[in-house]
């Protein structure tokens, strides 16, 4: 909430920050979780976004090219078809609670269920 | 978060948190440093500060309140 021409306005940080004159630093973490799951890497994307959506109902999930993102999390998934594959999952310092949350199903998923499809 | 954190006490953080492995090296745009017993880095430029954290969220949480501590804030 901020001043501006004389009126209470409210704006984003990203907004503020340039209303003001402040480069916003952006903190932001990434953890790795490996899981074997042979076949494409998007197949295994796809997988996650509905392990995702049934988990976080009421967010909005979003894929595209295979990177899954919500809010500020973003998950990415690299490997070759045959091989596991690296789950990277990403998110900044404000999305802790969401991120650290996201991080911890994919790890509690790959150490003590079989993914369904 | 208005800039980068001061790494030197970034650094004296992670050591008081039990990190004492924390070293730094810097480069052209900016520094990095590495934690190799827990397996992290963080890379830090004028812009942005990148975690990678491959440890628990014990060390997670260390980084972020040496974080809060060396950020400036407005």
């Amino acid at each position: 909430l901020c001043v501006k021409d004389n009126r209470l306005s409210l704006l984003d940080i990203d907004e503020m920050c340039d209303e003001i004159g402040i480069n916003r630093h952006i903190i932001r973490f990434t953890s790795t979780v490996r899981f074997e799951d042979p076949g494409p890497a998007i197949k295994t994307a796809e997988k996650l976004q509905n392990l995702l959506t049934e988990k976080l109902e009421g967010w909005t999930i979003t894929i595209s090219e295979g990177n899954i993102s919500v809010e500020s999390v973003l998950i990415k998934v690299e490997g070759e078809d045959d091989s596991t594959k690296n789950i990277y999952v990403s998110w900044t310092n404000q999305d802790e609670d969401l991120g650290s949350y996201i991080l911890g199903l994919l790890q509690s998923m790959v150490q003590y269920s079989p993914m369904k499809e | 978060e208005c800039g980068a954190p001061d790494v030197e006490a970034l650094v004296r953080e992670l050591r008081r948190a039990g990190a004492e492995e924390a070293r730094v090296e810097r480069g052209a745009d900016g520094c990095i440093v590495h934690l190799p017993r827990h397996d992290t880095l963080v890379h830090v430029d004028a812009h942005a500060t990148h975690v990678f954290c491959e440890a628990g969220a014990d060390l997670r949480l260390a980084l972020r309140q040496a974080l809060a501590l060396t950020v400036p804030t407005i």
